[in-house]
């Protein structure tokens, strides 16, 4: 069964497995309170999200701006947001410093692999 | 410089020469492992988390790569990443149907927004699945 995941199956799992190892901290076992979330993007986004986690408030902030029915847990649905907008952050990132879009389409490093070149 | 001096020098220092070019070579060698050093702990540095969000651009490109505009997945190329990627979550609806869905913007094909629209959705599917075992 594990064999033949496709890469999206694989990534996905990945990113499922992740939110739940948190999740199942404390509290509710699928959401995530603020500390968990907290922790989460400490250690697991700490390159995708290194400027914002040495402010608390920062870290507040984007959680309150994913706590779309306010009741301070993030649901997976509503942490799948930030996952789909770092994707988004990343992959503009690596169309900078003239990594086209087109025609000759060709990628940089994204977030948080600095200044070294695309290696994934 | 190394030139001028291997055609400068009589083939008593010829000895010199060779340790130049191998002092020389020695450099390289270190700019080289510098270089994959400095490098490589910048690219493992990323968490399992992080790889994996940079793999879904990946998967976009592979597709997206096929043909024209390289941030368009056209009908048939969503098709075939519906096929490789997700078969069991898109069993529902064929590929007609979600390709209507996703190009919000109606032009034809599907972009790299578009393409994470579709992500989210099936993350959603890929979690509520999550919980069945």
């Amino acid at each position: 069964m594990a064999a033949n995941k496709s890469q999206l199956e694989r990534s996905l799992e990945t990113i499922i497995n992740t939110f739940h190892k948190y999740s199942r901290l404390s509290g509710h076992p699928d959401t995530l309170n603020k500390n968990e979330f907290k922790k989460l993007t400490e250690t697991e986004l700490a390159n995708f999200l290194k400027c914002e986690n040495r402010k608390e408030d920062e870290i507040n902030d984007i959680m309150q701006d994913l706590d779309t029915n306010q009741d301070q847990q993030l649901s997976f649905e509503e942490v799948i947001m930030l996952f789909a907008r770092l994707i988004n952050a990343s992959h503009e990132k690596m169309h900078e410093e003239g990594h086209h879009r087109a025609p000759d389409h060709s990628h940089g490093p994204g977030l948080g692999e600095g200044v070294k070149g695309h290696c994934h | 410089m190394v030139k001028s001096i291997t055609w400068g020098l009589s083939p008593v220092c010829g000895r010199a020469q060779s340790t130049i070019r191998k002092t020389y070579c020695a450099q390289l060698r270190i700019l080289y492992v510098v270089h994959f050093q400095v490098n490589k702990p910048l690219c493992t540095m990323l968490t399992e988390l992080e790889k994996a969000l940079d793999t879904i651009i990946d998967i976009y490109h592979k597709y997206s790569l096929i043909k024209g505009n390289p941030h368009a997945l056209y009908k048939d190329d969503l098709k075939k990443l519906l096929t490789n990627e997700c078969p069991q979550y898109t069993k529902k609806r064929n590929a007609d149907a979600w390709f209507r869905q996703l190009d919000i913007n109606e032009d034809g094909a599907v972009n790299f927004q578009e393409f994470l629209v579709f992500v989210v959705k099936v993350a959603l599917k890929a979690h509520e699945e999550s919980h069945k075992h």
